[in-house]
């Protein structure tokens, strides 16, 4: 273990699969400790085991949290420090994804549940860690999920993109806001990643591809290895900054 | 240093006798790649190569004295990195010239047809003279492109360097598109305010950049080779039209 994250802690929504669980496992390898806080039982089992096999000990933890109540966020931010001692970094990743559906044909309350997990609970778990960063001073990250719809919108999925374009511009706001304490605020951009929201839409993916550059799907690991390198002590003013791998996506 | 496994890849880089292209070349060697350091200035060269010497970079360390402005240095430069290390991975066209800023209106044809000669010219020759050798190669491989915060929040009285950093900001989108199949990756590195001669050297340069920082800090040139590090590794093959900004926060304010 090379120990570059090593005694930082991290809390990762959405961190039992998919992205979020590609961040934890990197994190830990680098030696960072971790609360995965997610909302499916059975991945966090399996994120667990998969971190323990690796050697994580007693550097992971995992809190069931669901993002759009706020009081859940919170103590899934109290239970890392009670645990870690402290708080390094949050990770907002949980996301809702939907089928492509024509815009005249969505429900509301699908619209409401985009928003209430996308944006909205990316607020609530970026609002109760800068809390503690700001309190700790010593600095910190705080990171969001966006999406390279989020830049380069697909159709009839126009909730998730705007949720996603929310996420970029409040994570924008945020870097300026939070620079005097030192907090560094940076965006995940997937192009479209191995997922399984993404891998389960029957022809979503060789749609998708065709406007994709490089004609590949982008593997989680390649965006943990880019939020590793930001949380890292090598990136000390790297902020505002949005980690887009996207195999070109949002470049054509 | 030493995080990213570079060995076995070769790495050129324009620039490469100060500032950020000195701090990739050092960077890039310590992490195990064999290294062309291209510059215009010899002195500033020699120190660098004595640097990437004393940290043990040895014999996979070449410097070639190149004015990125004239095609057949910069071919000349590609041909001689092949020939010294057997292949070339990455090519990093750093070299770049600033200005005392000045009003537009009291601003030269001269200084304009300069800055455009470096800094974009200078950037076309070394990507395309890359080019040819990785599509050769046909493994893939990285471009990189030193633009500027500049070229997405522009300063006033420097409208040469603006449109020149603006431009070669602009083709790296663009090549990232035109490449991608070839699975040749092309990312803009975009420094904000940044510890170089270049900034030192100008009276006031510093104090008035740094309040359009958030973060009130100015860069140094060991985070750009150190993002430079990451992107080499190929931890992230998809990465590609990427923005590799440090900037304090500069553009997004």
């Amino acid at each position: 273990m090379d120990g570059r994250l090593a005694g930082k802690a991290i809390m990762v929504t959405g961190g039992e699969s998919g992205i979020g669980r590609a961040i934890v496992l990197r994190c830990l390898r680098d030696g960072a400790s971790a609360t995965i806080a997610g909302i499916q039982q059975d991945d966090i089992d399996a994120t667990l085991a998969d971190a323990k096999a690796a050697g994580a000990g007693d550097r992971v933890q995992a809190i069931v949290t669901d993002v759009t109540k706020p009081e859940q966020v919170q103590a899934a931010v109290d239970a890392t420090v009670k645990k870690f001692g402290r708080l390094d970094a949050a990770i907002a990743n949980a996301g809702a994804f939907s089928a492509a559906t024509p815009f005249g044909e969505w429900d509301v309350a699908d619209w409401e549940r985009v928003v209430a997990v996308n944006l909205t609970g990316v607020f609530y778990v970026l609002h109760a860690a800068a809390k503690v960063l700001v309190a700790q001073g010593e600095g910190g990250s705080l990171l969001a999920t966006g999406s390279s719809t989020g830049i380069r919108p697909i159709p009839s999925l126009i909730p998730y993109v705007a949720t996603k374009g929310g996420v970029h511009m409040m994570l924008r706001g945020l870097a300026v806001e939070m620079a005097p304490h030192r907090i560094k605020v940076n965006t995940i951009v997937p192009g479209m990643a191995e997922t399984r929201p993404v891998m389960s839409q029957q022809g979503y993916v060789d749609a998708g591809l065709r406007a994709v550059p490089m004609g590949e799907i982008v593997q989680p690991d390649e965006l943990a290895a880019f939020v590793a390198f930001s949380l890292s002590d090598e990136a000390p003013h790297m902020t505002g900054t949005l980690l887009k791998v996207d195999a070109g996506r949002t470049s054509a | 240093m030493g995080y990213y496994d570079l060995s076995g890849k070769t790495v050129l880089v324009t620039g490469a006798e100060t500032g950020i292209g000195r701090a990739i070349a050092l960077r890039a060697a310590a992490d195990g790649a064999s290294v062309t350091a291209a510059g215009i200035n010899r002195e500033g060269l020699a120190e660098t190569v004595e640097l990437a010497k004393a940290a043990g970079a040895g014999d996979r360390f070449l410097s070639l004295v190149v004015d990125v402005r004239e095609v057949a240095q910069v071919n000349g430069m590609v041909d001689d990195t092949v020939a010294k290390f057997g292949r070339l991975d990455a090519a990093i066209a750093n070299a770049g010239v600033m200005i005392q800023r000045r009003p537009f209106v009291e601003s030269t044809h001269e200084e304009w047809l300069h800055v455009l000669s470096v800094n974009l010219h200078g950037t076309f020759h070394t990507l395309q003279a890359a080019t040819r050798v990785l599509r050769k190669q046909g493994q893939g491989g990285d471009l990189l492109v030193t633009t500027s915060s500049n070229a997405v929040r522009p300063g006033p009285q420097a409208s040469s360097y603006v449109a020149s950093k603006g431009a070669i900001h602009q083709m790296v989108r663009a090549l990232a598109v035109e490449l991608a199949p070839l699975k040749i990756r092309v990312n803009a590195i975009v420094p904000g305010l940044t510890l170089t001669p270049g900034t030192i050297n100008r009276p006031g340069h510093i104090e008035r950049g740094l309040q359009g920082v958030p973060m009130g800090e100015i860069t140094m040139p060991e985070e750009i080779a150190a993002v430079v590090a990451f992107t080499l590794s190929g931890e992230a093959p998809h990465m590609t039209g990427t923005d590799l900004k440090v900037d304090g926060g500069r553009t997004s304010a």
